[in-house]
């Protein structure tokens, strides 16, 4: 059970940008198991790119990319965008 | 446990039956799709006989120590049948050492497998979803100290944290991985043409196990995409120079050449996490689903049969992810809509717990706490207190916090598992919230609901308690709840704590007679009350078959984990001490107090009702001492509870039971007083007589007043002897 007096979460900063890069091309169908991230496909690999909110959600990307077994590549965090608002 | 398919593997095979035999643990690494968990069916479905085994399929859920273990014994448990007590004392430490399970929990366990006289395989199945350090802690406690005949097999998608290099070099760990468990061109050849009769020749079948790397999930996809084609090399060919992921694009052809029909009711039923017949017909909202199923799985196509009889089905991993992708992406509208359908017809054939799981997955959380509220009796009363809280769980807090019917499913499960402090808070927020009219369980209001809690558990102290249980039933005035065996019971306790046994006894009889065999907590705590009852009046013959009735509904049920059943024990102890039965008395006394000792939350009554008993069976035996310091633990309870019925004065006769003390010749004397006991156990120091008064906050001339009472009633003359003369009578 959910204890303590929370109000509800507040997500008051910015989460990290990520750019994760897969083998093989991804078409949209598969695109719905990465909602929230943004899905190019070049040269025989897929880029995922997307807001990450905390390190649990990436290895919940990264769990979901082993659970179809896609061959990950690499995972970068992106530089933040300087003109955001914190 | 699933049943295999039907590609046996024997190059697998050999290295696990090798490694259970000289290794510690094996361990299967390898992502999704590779046939773990067949391979692991297959091999233990052949070794059935000679080889038991546990076996857990994990989930998200068991993500944490307790939950991870209580798992993992349940299913030994079910291996260990010899001994019908395996791992009940672990799984009550589990609920109540929670941080220190380790240190408590776990070298228990260890011991009770050492006992285990034969081999044992224990099989923990999607070990991936285990992150949380202390659960892998926990593992590694239990490698370093696995008995001889244990052999552990851990199968996951990646591998464990575990110091598996240690393992390695010490030839202790079997690895089996991906290198392996890729297909070979003979098991892919197997495969594709003896079993799906598809025809591939070997050149085109190379093509085939390089492009897919051998990955037995893609291998299975393309056969299927192959079936209707009639130009098996050109398809072979064009996924050759494809960059495609490959189960995309498999996937692709294959729901692509199915009919309409066949499509449409992959896609809709890969909501399921297990598919049968009828239930398939109400997702898809057609008949026929039945005749489907069983046609796919002659065919071995898409579905893994569950059962012998044909009735259920999963579908192949990766494809249900496929087609659930698919049906997201294509139709995501329908996706609650099915889900609900799907919770509707789990509802109806009584898997209440499914159907819980797919209302929230439609997140229709009105429906789903509505079914929580309905049927968490049910479940509670045959101990899976466990399951409703993971209900619970699953619900948001502003509904869990706000519904009042909810609210007092939360106070019975935190009550249940001697959290009564939480719970009382609960019901004082349920009170304090407006409602109206019956509860979906049938409790006639939230009043009643709160009065029969209060009344069952009697920690408000003995009085209130009586209180309580005669309100829930004069609140019940239709009797339309499920729960009105359960204020019979609750007022019935309530008056037998007060001393009025026989107008106790009909309140127990009543609650029988509204109990079924659905209800066996309940049975449980009446019958040994009833044997309680008659134990005091003296018919012992009716007391011992009572309470080994209760004890029987333990064993029957496999009731031995959960806290309340210790009553059993507790009420044989009772009778067996009344009748002289003195060691067979302490032992079921203990074992049911031990029980109880662990989770110090619980109601206080039967505890007490048990020391007390064991007190007289300590002080029978002669062991004074101990008949006294079991009487110290039951006053420290009393502390808590002002109001405490009976209890009081049964205490205060046995103490001064135990300070009555026989001249040497037998005949019995004047009692020492309380404050010359205190000074007696002084004088057994080396403290002076002053020191003895500055201790008791008395002068000193006090203290020699009764030291020299002290010496009188026990005969002596001397410091010295009356030390000597106090232990040799069990005094101090």
């Amino acid at each position: 059970m959910k204890s303590g007096s929370e109000q509800g979460t507040h997500v008051s900063s910015i989460g990290t940008v990520y750019r994760i890069v897969v083998r093989d091309e991804l078409s949209g169908r598969f695109a719905a198991a990465f909602e929230g991230m943004e899905i190019e496909t070049r040269c025989g690999r897929t880029i995922l790119t997307g807001e990450v909110i905390d390190q649990a959600h990436l290895h919940g990307i990264l769990d979901r990319i082993n659970g179809l077994g896609l061959k990950l590549v690499s995972v970068e965090s992106m530089p933040e965008d300087p003109y955001s608002s914190r | 446990m699933p049943r295999p398919e039907q590609l046996v593997r024997p190059r697998l095979l050999e290295p696990l039956r090798n490694a259970s035999e000289y290794n510690k643990i094996t361990l299967i690494s390898a992502p999704a799709g590779y046939g773990k968990t067949t391979l692991l069916a297959q091999w233990l479905q052949a070794e059935e006989a000679s080889l038991p085994f546990a076996w857990v399929s994990l989930d998200e859920q068991d993500n944490d120590p307790v939950r991870l273990w209580r798992h993992i014994i349940e299913a030994m448990c079910q291996v260990a049948l010899e001994d019908e007590d395996f791992g009940a004392d672990v799984l009550v430490t589990l609920s109540t050492a929670g941080q220190n399970f380790l240190e408590i929990g776990l070298p228990m366990l260890i011991n009770e497998l050492a006992e285990v006289p034969h081999r044992m395989i224990v099989v923990i199945d999607d070990y991936q979803f285990v992150t949380e350090e202390r659960c892998h802690e926990s593992v590694v406690y239990f490698l370093e100290h696995l008995p001889e005949k244990i052999h552990l097999i851990l199968s996951s998608r990646s591998d464990p944290p575990l110091p598996l290099g240690r393992l390695r070099a010490r030839g202790e760990m079997n690895e089996t991985r991906a290198e392996q468990l890729a297909f070979s061109e003979e098991e892919a050849a197997c495969l594709l043409n003896e079993k799906m009769e598809l025809d591939i020749g070997p050149d085109d079948l190379s093509v085939l196990l390089e492009r897919t790397e051998g990955w037995p999930a893609a291998i299975y996809l393309a056969a299927l995409s192959m079936r209707n084609r009639e130009d098996k090399h050109a398809f072979i060919e064009s996924f050759r120079g494809s960059n495609r992921y490959i189960v995309d694009l498999l996937g692709e052809e294959v729901l692509a050449c199915l009919r309409e029909e066949v499509r449409e009711f992959l896609l809709r039923t890969s909501i399921l996490r297990r598919l049968t017949g009828p239930l398939c017909d109400a997702v898809v909202d057609r008949e026929g689903s039945g005749k489907l199923l069983t046609e796919f799985s002659r065919a071995n196509l898409f579905v893994v049969p569950l059962d012998e009889q044909g009735e259920w089905y999963r579908y192949h991993n990766l494809f249900s992810d496929l087609l659930l992708y698919e049906l997201r992406s294509s139709y995501p509208e329908l996706v609650p809509i099915l889900h609900k359908r799907a919770s509707v017809w789990l509802e109806g054939e009584k898997f209440f717990d499914a159907a819980i799981r797919h209302a929230v997955a439609a997140t229709d959380y009105e429906r789903a706490g509505l079914l929580v509220t309905r049927h968490w009796y049910e479940y509670v009363t045959a101990g899976q207190t466990k399951t409703v809280e993971n209900w619970l769980e699953s619900l948001p807090e502003e509904l869990t916090t706000h519904d009042p019917a909810l609210l007092l499913v939360r106070a019975w499960v935190c009550t249940l598992s001697g959290r009564g402090e939480d719970g009382e808070r609960l019901l004082t927020r349920a009170e304090s919230l407006p409602t109206e009219g019956p509860l979906p369980d049938g409790t006639v209001s939230v009043e009643a609901g709160v009065a029969t809690i209060r009344g069952v558990f009697g920690l408000g102290g003995v009085q209130s308690t009586v209180e309580a249980a005669r309100r829930a039933m004069a609140l019940d005035t239709k009797r339309t709840s499920s729960l009105t065996g359960l204020m019979h019971f609750g007022l019935g306790s309530s008056l037998y704590l007060s001393g009025e046994r026989s107008a106790a006894r009909k309140q127990f009889e009543e609650a029988l007679e509204l109990t079924g065999t659905d209800q066996p907590m309940l049975r449980l705590v009446s019958v040994s009350y009833l044997s309680l009852v008659a134990t005091d009046e003296g018919h012992l013959e009716e007391a011992e078959s009572l309470a080994r009735e209760a004890c029987a509904l333990v064993v029957r049920f496999g009731l031995q984990k959960v806290p309340q059943s210790s009553w059993a024990p507790i009420a044989l102890g009772n009778m067996l001490a009344k009748r002289g039965d003195l060691v067979e008395a302490q032992t079921t006394l203990e074992d049911g107090l031990s029980t109880r000792r662990r989770l110090p939350g619980l109601s206080p009554w039967p505890t007490l009702i048990g020391l007390l008993a064991l007190a007289r069976v300590r002080s029978a035996r002669g062991n004074r001492g101990g008949a006294r310091e079991t009487l110290a633990e039951a006053r420290t309870i009393l502390q808590t509870y002002p109001d405490a019925g009976i209890f009081p004065e049964s205490l205060e006769r046995q103490e001064r039971g135990l300070r009555t003390i026989k001249r040497r010749d037998g005949s019995l004397d004047e009692e020492l007083t309380r404050r010359e006991l205190d000074v007696l156990h002084l004088l057994a120091s080396e403290e002076s007589t002053s020191q003895i008064a500055k201790r008791l906050y008395v002068a000193p001339s006090t203290v020699k007043t009764q030291v020299k009472s002290i010496y009188r009633k026990l005969g002596v003359s001397s410091r010295k002897e009356a030390v000597e003369d106090a232990y040799a009578r069990g005094i101090i």
